[in-house]
């Protein structure tokens, strides 16, 4: 068990997509390792936690599941705020679920107030025979929507460790993603660790160079 | 000097060498250090080097016995070094470097930012040595200043350096540099004289001549040749005359209640409160004249400044100029930590009137049918009731037109409607990314109102006075069901506006459905009720209205009734149809499928979403805690579920599951008897117990408008306005806060101006900024501390190029003048196109004459007698602050057979104290 202090910040990871595409499961494996071959249809919305250690950093992650019912769409996009990583999951034996990841993602980037938000493209299911969608098309779709992409089976556990790994190690090389997130101020301030340090305030120096190299008054920066 | 004999060639004792001899030898191994022996010849001085090129500097310690000193080197690092290293060969033997730059006039009278390199001046130099004592004994021994002296002497002379070595004497702010250059058969002396008081006849340039002349031609028979003289004068302006200072001082009339300028209201003030131009300098030059030409003396002079050839000017700024915009910003930011809340404030009447009101309200509500809302009735009714009169700082007059212009609809022929905030597309704006609301709309006006309140109204205090009445204008509102104007319409918006506006977001959707409730109450009053049922389900195109007047009070009662309901009902009356399906038809009885219509989504608020999310957290991740979010996530599901039974008459779960979630119905070979495709449920939803079976079980056929509410308006409408009527005075600042800094943004971004090229550019690094700062709902306020100082430095620049565009160019906008102002703004010493002649020259005549009036005006209103004495003495320009002198002249030294040299005198004079600073250069072979 790894103790709070130690955790370097609390990710929050949104599941979206149609319903039935394997949301659940594919949470359920990951967060569990265990698969039921009839799974609840998800209600609204269910949430899961689990810590998880990526290259030294240990991180929370709070996992928003939500349900793929066209009709809750009026209901979950309030929990997408301040999400730092999406995943738009499909299911390859489906055309419809792939062709609809456009809705998903014009949703998600009308209710998350973060345009910079990590996706990732999950096509599952690919333990079934009778697959529509290739992953060439899979890939060619991320690759248009500068998202991740990985193909897997909450069955079989292909690919599903590696989904969350992948994203959650892109949005910690992402710093302005989650340092500015103040959850972390509850697990004390006086051991930061390197990385903490430089996830805090790394995009901010990025973004503000300019400024703080700008004497105030000085009148160089504005000729 | 070096007594230690040698004896032998590979053996040298030097174990009785002084003190002296150890400072000279590590003197010498600096210079070599630096590479100094025998440097080259540089490229000729172009004008402006001494100024715009860089100066390097080297250093190192040494020790002389136990007193320590650092020697320091200057070398200007002119650009185009290199290239001239080779043109220049011949000539290298028999010219020194600092010669030829004493002789070069290009660079008289620089003025160089920099510890010692006022030696530039003086001397007129391009590189130099400065040894200086880095303890506080300062070398003021005319015994040690000699030993210095030679010491750097004989070093140089041992090296072969012919650059100039000087010693700082004196205390430091004297500026006194005596010092001495050999080589090439010549030895210069660098000599200075800094006296307190001017010498008679050191005043005027004729006297300066004699005193050249003499010291030049001092044991020299030779007749020397007219001295070559550049002479500056320079002016200091720092009075400005009224007509020189274009700020306006903010119009704050409106707010004595004199002109009500609904204009200024919406309008945040911008620029400095005084002039941000601390002082002008004009500098008139005249550049190298024989000494034939002109005559300077105690009884006549030529040097006018009007008919100097050359004029240039220094500018030097107010180094933190009091800015309104930026002190707005400021005081309304510490604002922000006050505790106090509206109570403490502006008293217990507060409390009285606001019971008063609900109560006086719900009767008004009952009586009055008047939808014409006037705020004065409000502000009235407050005032007529003197024992329990709100008071605060804001004048009644004042807080109406205040009132009017945020409640703009409230006014019949309105100045200040609101624009149509329904085509309010964030997504295209350059505003993108700040969560604030649209501008000009109310919590914008408001922000910018609250600001002036409390800059100039009376603090916290008026603070609260203004966001009491807004509060019971939003109450009297909801009472009435008046919408608020000025808001975006729909549901509160989340990601894109702040949270005081989702709130008056919020308002209106519960404002909205009550008065929908009320229409259908009405309505419903003379209609009969059963009819009205009846006529309601036989036709689909009519009106529906989901909520009637009458409420359930719990769950029990609901079902009760509805109970009932259902029993009074036939079953197969179906109700609250929206639209019928295309295709599908129910699997049992085969009739269409109906589309029911459902409640609405319900709207909210940032902090409710954020509620709610630690709701299901808190929850935990046990199997328990799924069940417990499904069947809180549920009573959207079971609305609809009851919606659509009652549409359907007979419908099953399948049917249900074809229209909420197809996914979940597997579609088989085959049709059944109505003639579409047979299938049954997916696996999971004929999971025993799942909660979709569950709550379809639970469902009655409940229309959507008998059900119970999802969206209680009545209580989010009192939700919201306690908390917007709870807050305290620093809240209340923290919720206006983000609008207030992103309408100073806006404000800034306005400000066009030629000469800051690069605003824009920064009022986007800034907004960046606040794009961070907007985000979250609590507000960080040192980020805010931050932006108000990036602002307030943008509107100081800005304050200083308009006083300066102002002062010396009028409404020229022309690229010439653009750019003169640019150079004035650097902090540098910038030539006046055109000179005195010039328009920037006409415009600084007329400003020192102003100044030279308005010290006449003052010296003649205490000493009326010399009024007219005074007029004679009329002069444009006063004294100059600083008259400046380089006096040239080639000749033998120091016999009339010696090679000539270069000789130089650099004088500065002001009011007390005079400075001399000679280069005199004679001949060591030809005596």
């Amino acid at each position: 068990m790894v103790l709070d202090q130690d955790v370097l910040t609390v990710l929050k990871l949104l599941m979206i997509g149609e319903s039935n595409v394997g949301k659940s499961s594919i949470l359920l494996r990951f967060t569990e390792d265990e698969f039921h071959e009839n799974m609840q249809s998800t209600v609204g919305m269910d949430y899961r936690t689990k810590q998880v250690t990526i290259d030294g950093n240990t991180v929370k992650l709070a996992i928003w599941d939500t349900a793929g019912q066209e009709r809750f769409r009026t209901l979950t996009p309030s929990y997408y705020r301040d999400g730092q990583g999406a995943i738009l999951v499909y299911d390859v034996t489906d055309r419809v679920t792939f062709m609809k990841l456009e809705t998903w993602l014009n949703e998600l980037n009308t209710y998350c107030n973060k345009t910079d938000i990590i996706k990732m493209v999950v096509g599952n299911k690919i333990d079934l025979p009778n697959r529509e969608v290739s992953t060439e098309e899979g890939l060619q779709f991320a690759r248009r929507h500068q998202t991740l992409y990985i193909e897997s089976s909450a069955k079989t556990a292909d690919g599903i460790k590696c989904c969350f790994e992948e994203l959650v190690q892109k949005i910690i090389q992402t710093p302005g993603l989650w340092d500015r997130h103040t959850l972390i101020n509850s697990y004390g301030n006086g051991n930061m660790g390197g990385v903490r340090h430089r996830g805090q305030r790394g995009i901010q120096l990025a973004d503000d160079t300019q400024l703080h190299n700008r004497p105030s008054n000085c009148y160089c920066s504005l000729i | 000097m070096n007594n230690v004999e040698i004896e032998d060639f590979y053996h040298h004792d030097f174990t009785t060498a002084s003190e002296w001899e150890m400072f000279i030898a590590r003197l010498e191994e600096i210079m070599h250090e630096w590479k100094l022996p025998n440097t080259k010849i540089g490229s000729c001085l172009k004008s402006g080097d001494f100024v715009n090129c860089t100066w390097k500097e080297n250093s190192e310690k040494l020790l002389f016995a136990d007193a320590e000193f650092t020697l320091k080197r200057f070398k200007l690092k002119l650009d185009d070094d290199k290239v001239t290293d080779n043109l220049l060969e011949e000539s290298e033997e028999e010219k020194v470097q600092c010669h030829k730059d004493a002789l070069n006039a290009s660079n008289d009278f620089a003025r160089i930012d920099g510890n010692h390199l006022e030696i530039a001046r003086y001397y007129g130099i391009r590189e130099f040595l400065v040894l200086q004592s880095v303890k506080k004994d300062f070398v003021m021994d005319e015994t040690k200043i000699r030993i210095l002296l030679s010491s750097l002497a004989i070093a140089a002379t041992n090296a072969s350096c012919d650059i100039p070595t000087l010693v700082q004497v004196q205390e430091p702010w004297q500026k006194m540099y005596l010092g001495i250059s050999i080589g090439k058969g010549i030895c210069t002396h660098f000599d200075m004289v800094h006296l307190k008081k001017v010498p008679l006849h050191c005043k005027y340039l004729t006297g300066l001549l004699t005193l050249f002349k003499q010291k030049v031609g001092e044991g020299c028979g030779a007749r020397l040749d007219p001295a070559m003289i550049s002479v500056r004068f320079s002016y200091l302006l720092k009075d400005w005359t009224n007509s020189t200072w274009t700020q306006e001082p903010p119009d704050f009339d409106f707010m004595q209640g004199e002109t009500l300028g609904v204009a200024e209201l919406g309008k945040l003030p911008f620029g400095a409160t005084y002039d941000p131009i601390a002082e002008l300098r004009l500098y008139t030059t005249w550049p190298e004249m024989s000494e034939n030409v002109v005559v300077d003396s105690e009884g006549f002079t030529d040097l006018e400044p009007q008919f100097a050839p050359e004029w240039s000017v220094q500018v030097k700024m107010v180094s933190s100029p009091a800015c309104l915009l930026g002190e707005y910003l400021t005081d309304f930011l510490h604002l922000c930590n006050n505790q106090k809340t509206i109570v403490d404030l502006l008293g217990d009447a507060v409390i009285y009137s606001q019971q008063e009101d609900q109560t006086l309200s719900s009767v008004f509500n009952v009586l009055t049918e008047s939808k014409i809302p006037t705020i004065s009735t409000v502000v009235g009714k407050a005032t007529t009731k003197k024992n329990k009169n709100v008071e605060g700082p804001i004048s009644e007059e004042i807080l109406l037109s205040i009132l009017y212009f945020l409640f703009p609809d409230a006014e019949e022929n309105s100045n200040t409607p609101y624009g149509d905030l329904t085509i309010y597309n964030i997504d295209e704006d350059q505003w993108k990314g700040v969560k604030t609301c649209a501008m000009d709309s109310l919590v914008w006006r408001l922000a910018i109102v609250a600001a002036h309140c409390t800059h100039n109204l009376g603090g916290a205090t008026a603070l609260a006075q203004l966001w009491y009445e807004f509060v019971q204008e939003i109450r009297f509102r909801w009472e009435r069901s008046i919408l608020i104007s000025g808001v975006s319409p729909g549901f509160p918006d989340s990601i894109r506006t702040c949270i005081l506006h989702q709130k008056l977001q919020m308002m209106n959707c519960c404002i909205e459905k009550k008065k929908a409730r009320e229409e259908m109450a009405y309505k419903s009053q003379s209609v009969d009720t059963d009819e009205f049922e009846t006529g309601k389900a036989e036709s689909e195109e009519e009106e529906f209205f989901e909520c009637t007047s009458e409420e359930p009070a719990n769950e029990d009662d609901l079902t009760l009734r509805t109970q009932q309901k259902a029993s009074h009902l036939l079953w197969n009356k179906p109700a609250g149809r929206l639209a019928k399906h295309p295709t599908l038809k129910l699997i049992q009885t085969g009739d269409s499928l109906y589309l029911p219509i459902t409640q609405d989504p319900v709207p909210k608020t940032e902090d409710q979403l954020e509620e709610d999310a630690q709701v299901m957290m808190q929850l935990g991740t046990s199997k328990h805690a799924s069940e417990m979010r499904a069947r809180l996530m549920s009573a959207s599901l079971l609305s609809d579920m009851e919606s659509f039974k009652a549409a359907n008459p007979g419908a099953v779960l399948e049917d249900f599951i074809r229209w909420y979630s197809p996914r979940d119905w597997i579609e088989e070979d085959g049709i059944d008897e109505w003639g579409q495709p047979k299938g049954h449920l997916s696996a999971r939803m004929l999971i025993p117990n799942n909660p979709w079976s569950t709550t379809w079980n639970s469902a009655l056929p409940v229309p959507a408008h008998r059900q119970k509410r999802l969206f209680d308006d009545t209580r989010e409408a009192e939700k919201a306005l306690h908390f917007l009527s709870t807050k305290r005075t620093g809240q209340i600042a923290q919720l206006l806060l983000p609008v207030l800094t992103h309408a100073a943004l806006y404000t800034l971004n306005e400000q066009k101006q030629d000469a800051l090229p690069h605003l824009p550019d920064v009022a986007l690094s800034i907004l960046n900024k606040l794009q961070y700062a907007t985000k979250p709902i609590h507000q960080k306020l040192h980020i805010y501390e931050e932006i108000i100082q990036d602002v307030e430095g943008v509107e100081a620049l800005v304050a200083q190029v308009n006083s300066l565009q102002h002062k010396l160019g009028g409404n020229d906008d022309s690229k010439e003048f653009t750019s003169f102002l640019i150079q004035l703004m650097r902090g540098k010493e910038v030539d006046v196109p055109g000179g005195s002649r010039g328009n920037i020259g006409s415009r600084i005549t007329t400003m020192f004459r102003n100044a030279q009036k308005a010290a006449l005006a003052m010296t003649s209103l205490n000493n009326t007698s010399d009024v007219d004495a005074a007029g004679d003495k009329f002069k444009t320009f006063p004294e100059p602050c600083c008259k400046e002198f380089i006096l040239r002249i080639v000749t033998p030294r120091p016999s009339p057979t010696s090679t000539p040299q270069p000789q130089r005198l650099y004088v500065s004079l002001k009011r007390d104290d005079i400075r001399l600073a000679g280069f005199f250069s004679k001949d060591t072979i030809f005596l």
